[in-house]
Formats: C-alpha cells, structure tokens, sequence
C-alpha cells in the first residue's frame, strides 16, 4: 500500500497539467491513509482480537481510551503488589500515552484528508513551491505516516508486552 | 470564520449546517483556540483544529489542554448530536524543523538513523522515535547527544526519545512473569534458551539476577531441583482470564506442547 502511494506521489508531481496532478495526488492520499489505518489494524488485532473489527473512525478514540485503560489497569496492580517501581510506571506511562496520542492524532488527520481526497472533488490539490497540498496539508508529510505509524505501534506493543498482557 | 451554508442530503433527511453556527455553540474561552472548524459531510462529523502551540499540559493563560478540548468534544457532541473530533495540527515551521533535523541526523550519521520521526507536543516539548541499523546501536548515545545539540540550539526542549528498535531489548519483571507462568517449572539454563528466541540480547548472568529479584519479592520460588515456579502472589498480577490471548490459556497450550 505504502509504496503504491509513493509511486502514485512520483506520477502525481510528473503530471503537468493540474487536473491530472490532483487525481494522482488525491490516490496518493487516500494509498497513504490506508497503509496507515493496515498498520495499525493489525496491531490492535495481536493485542485483542475483537479491536481488530474496529470502524476507520472509532480507532483514534480506542487508541486513546481502552488501549490506556487496559495498561493502566495492569500497571496499577503491578504497582501495588511491587513488580515495579513509581519510575518504571511514569516511564511506561509516558511511552504509551506519547504513541497513543500521536496516532490517534495521526489517524484522526489522515483520515479526515482520505475523505476529503475522496469525496470532495470540490476541494482541490494545489502546488506551492513544486509542493502538492491538500487543504494545507502536504503531500510528503502524508508520505510519513505509514513510517510513524509503524513506530507508534512498536512503542505500544513493547509497552503491552513490558506490563505482562502479551 | 467562513460561514457557509450547506445542504446535504442524507437518508432523505435534509441537514442546515453552519460553520458559524458550530462555533458560537463552543464556549467563548475556548473558541479562541480553534484556528478553524469544518462539517464533514460524508459522516456528519464536525472536525476542530486546534494548532499544538496552543496545547500546554496544564491549562493557563494563552493555552489550552488536550483534556479540554476531550471535554468540548464531549459537550458539543451532547448539543449538537454530530460526531466530533479535535486534530491537533502542526505549524509550518514545526514542520519543517522536522525534516531539517532528519536530513541532519541523515547527514551526520550516513546510514545508520533507519527512521527518525518527531513530534511536537505543544510549542516547545518534542517527543522523538529513532530507529537505528544494527551497527548503529554503537552509536546511540552519540545520536542522542547530537539530537539534544540540535533542540538546544533550537530552543526545544525534549520529552522523551523513543528507541523503536528491538533486538537490544531486555524483558519487563512483569514480562518474565508472565512467560515463567507459561512454562513453569523451568531451570535458568532452559529459561535462558527460550527467552532469548523473544530477546536475544539476554545473558545468563542477566536473567539470574532478574530472578533473584523475583525472589526477593516473594513473586517466585526456587525448587530443590533447581526449578523456578510462581508464587500466589504472583499468580495474582499475571493477567489472566479466558480469552484466548490470556496467560491461562498460554498455559494450557504449553502442557498441551509438553513432551512428559
């Protein structure tokens, strides 16, 4: 997926005539977002096979909600019965809640520009400095967000794994 | 703030929406923070942003938090009955601060930085999630130390760097738990060789002192025979239940693996 969006980039900035930019450009986006939302489906599906059922638009908030929960049920009771330390709780703590945060922010935006790409021809694909843009948002930064995807859901698996739930 | 009318059809029910009318419903102190609003027509969603300059962890003066804007999403989605979601959005120069200090990693160490992906928690704080090549991880601190010049000299300061590679890891205490649970009663020469097909960077030295911690914590005991089981006590903090990926159920697959 990831790398039909990256030819689907190279096609797009090739393209002189602006029309054909922004049908290439828009597939680009739309290749992007699910690299991104693939990746993170899967991840979700080792950690509890029923989230890996979860609709595109619920993920940010289960990242943000049960995902947490989950670890922070583990981690209090770890806690308590000293397996680990305040600072290896806050250190955990912090990973997690730095990757969950980051990709449901990620999915919520990527996802947003996915529909935006698909359904609202009206909003167009612009150049600005030979760089592709729709509605602000660069192409190339959208070229990113399988790779950190990839890392946000290493960090979450290793914090899943380091609490005992896998 | 643009203020466009837009009709939409849906299920034959005819939806008025109103950018304005979406922002005069938000409370006047945290209307300042929206730097624009939009309604998706696809799903009905109301879709806020908010740039991450304005996020601090705590509220005061000039900023917002992200459990404030959890809780305008909530309220909005009680008044106005419409799916909302916040995307905090970057700033230009953040963004590219961003590829400025990649390609510099790049540069400095040719090779050997696999990813390297910041973020921007408010305006100053920034997270980053570094992957490095095997022969890299030599070189780790140096690219910390070099990362931090960069911040520095940025006037950024840094939250916490992410190592996302994995082959130099070591086991949680909660993680051993969890796998001696698995496979007890096992001796340390067995358990060296199975953890190190998850973690190969183990040692036996290492792992012995891990258990000794273990021990001292009444978590696990060690037989006469040199085997090492759980305690109750640990039984206790060992996730468990019935789910198939449960440690009960891990458990009862490895009897079943046995050979007796």
């Amino acid at each position: 997926m990831r790398i039909v969006g990256e030819q689907l980039q190279v096609w797009a900035e090739d393209k002189k005539v602006e029309h054909e930019k922004d049908i290439f450009a828009r597939s680009a986006f739309n290749r992007f977002y699910y690299a991104s939302f693939l990746i993170t489906r899967d991840m979700l599906g080792e950690l509890k096979p029923e989230w890996k059922k979860t609709a595109h638009k619920n993920i940010p908030d289960l990242l943000r909600t049960s995902v947490k929960k989950a670890v922070d049920k583990e981690l209090k009771k770890l806690f308590r019965k000293g397996v680990v330390s305040p600072g290896e709780m806050s250190a955990l703590k912090t990973s997690l809640n730095g990757a969950t945060s980051e990709l449901s922010n990620l999915l919520t935006e990527a996802y947003d520009l996915r529909v935006i790409a698909d359904y609202e021809p009206e909003v167009p694909v612009l150049t600005k400095n030979k760089v592709l843009l729709l509605r602000k948002y660069k192409l190339n930064s959208a070229r990113e967000w399988p790779g950190k995807t990839g890392a946000f859901c290493k960090t979450i698996r290793k914090v899943w794994r380091d609490v005992g739930l896998a | 703030m643009r203020s466009v009318r837009r009709y939409v059809k849906y299920g034959g029910m005819l939806a008025l929406l109103d950018t304005d009318e979406i922002m005069e419903s938000i409370d006047g102190r945290l209307r300042k923070f929206i730097s624009d609003v939009r309604f998706r027509p696809s799903d009905e969603a109301i879709l806020l942003y908010v740039s991450r300059e304005k996020i601090s962890e705590k509220v005061q003066t000039g900023f917002t938090s992200e459990r404030q804007m959890e809780n305008l999403k909530k309220r909005l989605k009680n008044k106005l009955s419409k799916n909302v979601e916040v995307i905090f959005t970057l700033l230009e120069t953040h963004q590219g601060l961003e590829d400025a200090f990649h390609q510099m990693i790049n540069h400095r160490f040719k090779g050997e930085v696999l990813s390297f992906y910041m973020s921007f928690v408010n305006e100053k704080n920034v997270n980053a999630w570094i992957e490095v090549t095997e022969s890299g991880k030599e070189i780790k601190e140096e690219i910390e130390r070099y990362y931090l010049k960069m911040l520095e000299e940025a006037e950024l300061l840094s939250g916490f760097i992410q190592w996302i590679d994995s082959s130099c890891e070591l086991p949680s205490l909660p993680w051993l738990l969890r796998f001696l649970k698995v496979r007890q009663p096992i001796n340390l020469s067995c358990l060296v060789k199975v953890v190190s097909n998850d973690y190969p960077a183990i040692s036996k030295k290492w792992l012995s002192h891990k258990l000794d911690r273990l021990r001292k914590k009444d978590l696990i005991m060690r037989e006469k025979s040199g085997n090492y089981v759980l305690t109750s006590k640990a039984l206790s903090v060992v996730p468990a239940g019935a789910k198939y990926t449960s440690s009960d159920i891990d458990r009862a697959l490895a009897l079943g693996r046995r050979k007796w």
